[in-house]
């Protein structure tokens, strides 16, 4: 499996992705943890949706060269089947490495939601004090 | 004043935000790496060579059994020598002179003989004969015989037939021998008549007895 990870390059798009977005996610998390500011998310956001997709690219570049090789007559059933699994694993890839960054996007915010939301609670307080 | 606080100010800052970015490099190596551990641990999971119970038929095999033992002895062919000291033993040679002998012829022994007295066998009927009756005895019976068509077809009319009986005590008659009969093929008819003949029970001083005699029958056709 490893060496079909290293061997593809959406797979290595794929991770570059995600690490990119998980730093992402962490400096957003850590910087709301400091100073109680919002950033904006549209980036982490557009990263992670791009990932399943990054996978189905990966899976529709190794369905074609699959079926291109069919096409010459130069595959048996073996090799064929090896070849569609090495085409699904980008998919498979795309989904594990998205489903952690869509959890922290969540809990982000979750967690910015609560603190805006106490804000507003703290401010008309004030706001109302005489 | 102003400057130099400004300046360590940023510095702060900017060692923050390294420091925010390295933590968060990490944090983020590890979740990716968390991921393709998962990955890869789904992946060897499906993989993994399932535990399959294989049940063989196992056929016993019969050893074969033993060859016979061998009937024929092993032949040594070495020849055997046999080494003795000495001479061997000493045969002693005797000369025996031959005699005549002469036997003598025996005597043929004489056996004599007694010629065998042979006795006509009598049968002691134990009966009385008919002089000895206080009367005659009388035929109760009709005598009924058919001649053979062999004797018919020669014309013969007349047979007369002579047999020796014994009439015992209650009339009944017992036919000893057939002593006169020319024609033999009549001999089946003669017995089964006297086998059905009865007499009066012969008497002889008021008291049944048996008596012997010799039956005469003239048959006529």
């Amino acid at each position: 499996m490893i060496d079909q990870l290293l061997g593809n390059w959406v797979c290595w798009v794929i991770l570059l992705t995600s690490l990119v977005c998980y730093q992402q996610l962490m400096l957003q998390f850590f910087q709301y943890k400091h100073t109680n500011e919002t950033t904006d998310q549209q980036l982490c956001s557009v990263l992670i949706s791009a990932l399943p997709l990054l996978g189905l690219l990966g899976t529709i570049i190794g369905l074609l060269q699959c079926f291109a090789e069919m096409a010459t007559g130069n595959i048996v059933g073996d090799t064929l089947s090896g070849g569609i699994a090495n085409a699904l694993l980008t998919t498979q890839l795309g989904l594990v490495c998205a489903i952690p960054a869509w959890l922290l996007q969540a809990y982000l915010h979750s967690a910015q939601a609560i603190q805006k939301a106490h804000s507003n609670k703290q401010g008309e307080h004030y706001a109302s004090a005489p | 004043m102003y400057s130099s606080n400004h300046t360590q100010s940023f510095a702060t800052k900017k060692t923050t935000a390294f420091a925010s970015q390295a933590r968060a490099l990490l944090l983020s190596v590890a979740i990716l790496g968390l991921a393709l551990a998962i990955l890869w641990l789904g992946n060897s999971l499906k993989n993994a060579p399932k535990d399959t119970l294989i049940v063989r038929a196992i056929t016993l095999a019969v050893p074969p059994p033993p060859p016979p033992p061998a009937l024929e002895q092993p032949v040594v062919d070495t020849p055997i020598t046999l080494q003795v000291q000495g001479a061997g033993p000493a045969l002693q040679v005797l000369n025996i002179q031959q005699q005549d002998i002469k036997i003598q012829k025996p005597d043929a022994p004489s056996l004599q003989s007694e010629q065998p007295q042979w006795e006509a066998l009598e049968v002691n009927w134990d009966a009385f004969s008919l002089d000895d009756l206080d009367n005659m005895p009388t035929l109760l019976t009709p005598l009924r015989i058919t001649l053979p068509k062999s004797i018919t077809r020669q014309g013969i009319t007349e047979v007369m037939v002579a047999a020796d009986i014994i009439v015992h005590e209650n009339g009944r008659v017992e036919l000893i021998q057939v002593t006169q009969n020319p024609y033999p093929e009549l001999k089946p008819e003669l017995d089964k008549l006297i086998r059905s003949s009865r007499f009066s029970p012969p008497k002889k001083g008021g008291d049944n007895v048996r008596v012997k005699f010799n039956w005469p029958i003239r048959i006529r056709s």
